[in-house]
Order: structure tokens, then sequence, then C-alpha cells
């Protein structure tokens, strides 16, 4: 049988197989890579680092259920790092999709850093138009968010005395599966000053690239990758870190599937 | 008790969709359809308690706030876009939204998108650190002044805009690729996140 | 005239004064720039709302003239009802609200999404082909961003370099110029599009006919 004929005729079922075993594998039995970290989650880093104890900052969820396997790790990470700088927490979600992973996320990461609701964080909820809610908090958020989530006034929640509006918030973080983070850059920071962070899918992080270099925003996470780095600078392993096995594998099986169609290609052309 | 319950009933929908890969079947189409119905009326709540409740209802009636009449008015209008024969009243309000977002957009976009990307454009190619620096420099100036110049279509790419235009096309295909790996990883990361339900959540081997 | 010319001088006068107020920080000026926004997100809602509304419509006419697949739809309608009376009824802040949501929303929408691993590898090894140049140049940027983005890149090599240095290195230079010439153009033609919607060039957001 020719060459070409066999290297091309792969059914496409066992390349499903060939994905889903070049995953499951090395979750079942870690080979243990380590990651190195890049300067825009380094940038990201910093920032947090170097944040005063106590400061205010918006973490927007503007993702759905599903890219919460990129986000979700990076999301929890921050969070913890947050915590260490006794950072008050405002959560907000634009997408219609994210209360519900907003709260998941936070409940289980304040539970466990033992922070108290309206004293250190308080979940502000969803509200639609998300360039308008930008735009509007740069005047007074609690025009955006007059309760939390939940129906509470804003003025009962100790977390939320001093803050008016970007002047009172020490950093935004995005994290997002859409282009969100564009105008976060484009409305908080380029037009109101605030610092902006952001969390991105690896699909939207490549976009990300020019915003950092200009300074529009502090720096970015990009997929779980984006999430490993931030864990491996926290030391503290979690999904990221634990994902990365998988990754490396599955992107070389896919490096493979390149390569085999490439060969099989260009052995039809010269006809063997 | 209903966590374990939720977990059995996740992992058999999961399974439902991944069912697709084999063939299109009437157990995937359940699950998907299930998917329409549970995140429409997800949404729906969120919008009516976020949008018409919180941000109309308390400022309108409990707080009294008469300007958001106006408001109101254009929302209800919108319903008629559900109506053939009245639709064209649905265009007051979306015309009010799309023109106000098209309003504070130009500048912004303008300042964000073009006059700051732009302003780091116009960097020191010769004054970095390293010679190494100096070369990335430039190849970064290069390529988005080649990239624009492709983008210019009132000429035709011919003679020295052709040479550029080229160069560009060359910076857009590298681009295209690292988006296409990015692409790849990012997908990757998403099954990753449902084998780990599926085999650490449900089955309890990780 | 109330079909189509209102609408649009009623366009012009709101965005006109949108674009003039970034310029202008005064009192009035302001605070009717905060109402255009409150307003502006009230009336999205609405939006959202006849979105979601219109494919519900879309399923109870299948499910009325029992066109193909209509079981189906029973199904889709049936979700959305109980989703709407959990909400109700038991509230939003957990009970079976959540719950629907973090057991069949979360999983199922999650698992839709992750079949896409699968489809690009497939579709990779099928249409991935180094055909001409630039086919090349783009399959080489995305090989060595997919090897040089994880932690095996470290240990390939190319010359002096790793995988991960030149990745690296093709991210933040041709990658980020490549980039922000689209952002340039992007900007521009969103500004140029935002200009003929409020100067009533653009008009098919108001949809078709009179």
């Amino acid at each position: 049988m020719k060459l070409s004929k066999i290297l091309l005729g792969i059914d496409r079922r066992y390349i499903f197989i060939g994905v889903a075993l070049s995953i499951a594998l090395p979750l079942l039995m870690p080979i243990g890579f380590g990651t190195s970290v890049t300067r825009q989650v380094q940038d990201v880093y910093d920032f947090v680092e170097n944040l005063e104890d106590g400061s205010t900052v918006i973490m927007s969820f503007d993702y759905e259920p599903s890219t919460m396997a990129e986000l979700d790790p990076m999301a929890r990470s921050m969070l913890k790092h947050l915590f260490r700088k006794n950072a008050r927490i405002l959560g907000m979600a634009l997408l219609a999709g994210a209360p519900g992973i907003a709260e998941n996320v936070l409940r289980e990461e304040t539970e466990l850093a033992g922070r108290e609701y309206g004293e250190d964080w308080v979940f502000l909820g969803y509200v639609p138009a998300p360039t308008a809610a930008m735009l509007r908090i740069g005047e007074d958020i609690s025009m955006v968010y007059p309760t939390d989530q939940y129906g509470t006034p804003l003025t009962e929640f100790p977390v939320m005395k001093g803050v008016k509006n970007y002047r009172n918030i020490d950093l935004v973080i995005s994290y997002s599966s859409t282009a969100m983070p564009q105008f976060w850059a484009q409305y908080a920071h380029d037009r109101y000053g605030a610092p902006v962070a952001v969390g991105a899918t690896a699909v939207e992080a490549i976009r990300m690239y020019p915003y950092h270099d200009s300074g529009q925003i502090v720096g970015f996470l990009g997929g779980l990758k984006g999430a490993a780095e931030y864990e491996s600078l926290m030391g503290e392993p979690g999904e990221g870190i634990k994902g990365m096995d998988a990754q490396t594998i599955a992107h070389l099986f896919m490096v493979l599937m390149i390569i085999i169609g490439n060969i099989g290609h260009f052995a039809e052309r010269r006809g063997s | 008790m209903t966590e374990t319950l939720g977990i059995w009933v996740a992992a058999i929908l999961t399974l439902a969709i991944f069912s697709f890969l084999w063939k299109d079947n009437p157990l995937f189409r359940l699950a998907e359809h299930l998917l329409v119905g549970i995140s429409a009326g997800y949404y729906l709540v969120q919008y009516a308690y976020s949008a018409i409740y919180k941000k109309l209802y308390v400022p309108l009636i409990d707080q009294g706030n008469l300007l958001f009449i106006g408001c109101a008015i254009l929302g209800l209008l919108v319903f008629t876009r559900l109506i053939p024969k009245r639709s064209w009243l649905s265009r007051y309000p979306i015309a009010f939204y799309v023109a106000a977002g098209a309003g504070y957009s130009i500048p912004s976009g303008l300042q964000a998108r073009v006059v700051k990307q732009m302003q780091i454009s116009m960097i020191n190619i010769f004054g970095q650190d390293t010679l190494w620096a100096n070369i990335s420099a430039l190849v970064l100036f290069i390529g988005v002044v080649s990239v624009l110049i492709y983008f210019f279509f009132s000429a035709e790419h011919k003679g020295v805009l052709g040479f550029f235009s080229r160069i560009g096309i060359i910076f857009l295909m590298v681009g295209f690729g690292a988006s296409f790996g990015y692409t790849v990883m990012s997908r990757i990361t998403l099954l990753i996140g449902r084998l780990q339900f599926i085999l650490g959540n449900w089955l309890g081997f990780l | 005239m109330f079909r189509r010319t209102i609408p649009l001088i009623f366009a012009f006068t709101v965005g006109t004064f949108m674009v003039v107020q970034f310029f202008i920080p005064h009192p009035t000026f302001l605070a009717i720039y905060n109402g255009v926004l409150d307003w502006q997100q009230v009336i999205f809602g609405f939006v959202l709302i006849v979105g979601t509304l219109s494919m519900v419509r879309h399923h109870i006419m299948r499910l009325k003239f029992r066109k193909e697949g209509y079981q189906y739809s029973m199904v889709a309608l049936g979700g959305l009802v109980c989703m709407i009376a959990a909400g109700i009824y038991g509230g939003i802040r957990g009970g079976p609200y959540k719950w629907l949501f973090d057991y069949v929303q979360m999983p199922t929408q999650a698992s839709m999404f992750s079949l896409l691993a699968f489809f690009v590898a497939s579709a990779s090894y099928r249409a991935f082909r180094a055909r001409n140049v630039t086919a090349t140049l783009l399959l080489l940027a995305g090989v060595i961003v997919m090897l040089g983005r994880v932690p095996a890149g470290e240990y390939i090599r190319i010359g002096d370099f790793s995988m991960r240095e030149v990745a690296i290195w093709i991210l933040d230079y041709p990658n980020t110029a490549a980039k922000r010439g689209i952002l340039i153009g992007v900007g521009l033609g969103m500004s140029a599009t935002a200009l003929k919607i409020i100067l009533g060039i653009e008009t098919s957001y108001l949809g078709k006919g009179d």
C-alpha cells in the first residue's frame, strides 16, 4: 500500500482516541514537568505583590462555563495572592453565564482563606451592557450596582466604604474569554487611569500582546499555562500546574499528527 | 447526597455530549437541547433580575426617579420586535442603544486602538540595550508598518508598496500561526478540564 | 417619517452627544452622559430578554406544528420552565437554581466546547499543509508556539536557542507587530463604522423594510 494512503488514511476516530489518551494518561500518571515564567505573567505578579495592604481590587468574571477550565485556575491563584495582601475584593460579572462560576470561585477561595462576606469581599453580581457598565463605574459604582447580587444595599458593606469609582480602585482584573479585556483597557485604563490586569483564554491572550507592550494593561495570564506560571510564582501548585503534563503530551501528539499529515501530503505529490 | 447526584448527572451529560464523537445520536441531541433550555432559563432569570428589577424597578418605583419612565418606555418598545406589524417601533430603543455605543466608542477607540498603539510603535529602534534588542525593535517597527501597508487597498500593491505589502503578509502569517498555536492550547485545556472531572470528581482516580 | 427618519435623527442626536461629552467635563453633560449609560443598560437587558424569547418561540412553533425533532423542543422548553421556576421559587442564591447551573448547565456547556479539542486535532491532520511559502510560515509559527509554550519547549532546541525562547521571541515581536497592525486597522474601521451609524449612512441595525 502506498505510503501516502497509509499516512493520509487515518480514521478520525483513532485521532480522537489519541487526543483523549494523550490527555488522560498524563493526568493518571503525572510526569512532573516544571514551568518557566514569562514577562507578561511576572508583571502581573509583581504588580499584585507591590499592592499596599488592604488595596481594593475589582475581579470581573467575564466568562462562561465553556472556558472555565482555562480561567478558573488563574482566578483562584490570583485570589489567593490578593488575600495574602489583605486586598478587598469586589467581585462582579459582565456576562450572564458568569455569576454562577464567580460565586463558586469566590465562595470556595474565601472560605479557605477565612475571609468574611461584606468585610473582606462582596459579590456585586451581573449587569448587562458591559461597556456601559465599565464607563459608569468610572463615575459612580453604586449607580451600576445599587445592591450586591443578593439585593443588599452596598452601603451596608464595610468593604465598600470609600469606594466610589476607579479613583478608589487599585487594580481591575478581568478574566475573560471574549474581547472584554480590550474594553477594560480602553475604558477603565485609558479613560479613567485604572490599572488593568488580564486573565484571558489562550485564544484571547494572543491579542493582549500589543496592549501589554503599550502599557495599557499591567500584564496578562494566557490560558492554563498562564495559570501554571502564576501558581509557580506563588509556590502553590494548583490545577494549572497539574494540567501542564497533559497539555505537553497533547501538544506533542498534535504536532505529530500535523507532521504525519504533511509527510503524507508530500508523498502523495511525489506519487509514492 | 445532592452533590453525589449532581456529579452523576453531570458525568452522564458529559458522556452524552462526548457520544457525538462517534456519531450524532438521540442522547447527544437530548443533552444539547437540555442545555439550550436550562441556559435560556438561567439567562432569562439573570436578565430579569439584574436589568429589569435592579436597574429599572428599583430606581423608578422604589426610589421614585421619574427619569426612568422614558427608559421603561424604550425598554417595552423592544418587545414590539416580536410583533411583525409593529416591529418598526423597536427601532427607537435599538437606535438609542447602538448610537450611544457608537458615540462613546469613537474617541475612546481611537485613543486606545490607534493613538496609543501608534505612539508605542514610534520607538527608538537604535537606542536599545543590546544589538539583538535593536534588531527585535526594528523587526517590530517594520512589522507594524508593513501590516498597515498590506491593509491599504486604495492603491494597487505593486512596486515599493507591493514589496512592503508582501513583507506584511509574512508578518500576518507568523501572527496567524501563533494564533493557531494558542487556539490549539485553548481547546486542549477545555478537554483537560472535562477529563479531570470525569477521572477525578466522578471516578475518583485523581 | 416615524419608521425611519425619526429613529435616525434620534440616533444622530444621541451619538453626537456621546462623542462630544468625551471632551466636555461640565456637570450637566456628565449628568446626561450618566443617564444615557443607565438607560443603555436597561434597554440592553430588554433586548437580551427578547432575544431569548425569540429562541423560545422557535421551539414552541416546532412543537406546535410537530416539525422534525419536536420532541427535543419539549426537552428544551421543559428545561427552560424548570430553571425559571427554580429561580423564582428557590431564589438565585443557591437551591435548585444553583444546582441546575452547577450540575446541568456548567458540565454540558463545558463538554460542548471541549469537543473542539478533538476536531482541531482531526482538522489539523487533514488540512494543515505546507503548500506554499506563506502556509509553511504559518505552520512553522504554529508548531513553534505549540511546542514552545509548554514545558517540553525547554528541552527541544533549535541551534543555540530552546523552542521556548524562539516561541517567546515570535510572540513578543512578529506576532505583536501583526496584532498591532490589525488593532490599528480595526480601531480605524470601528471608528469609521461608528461615525457612519451616527450620521445615518449605516442603517443595517434598523432592519429591513420601511
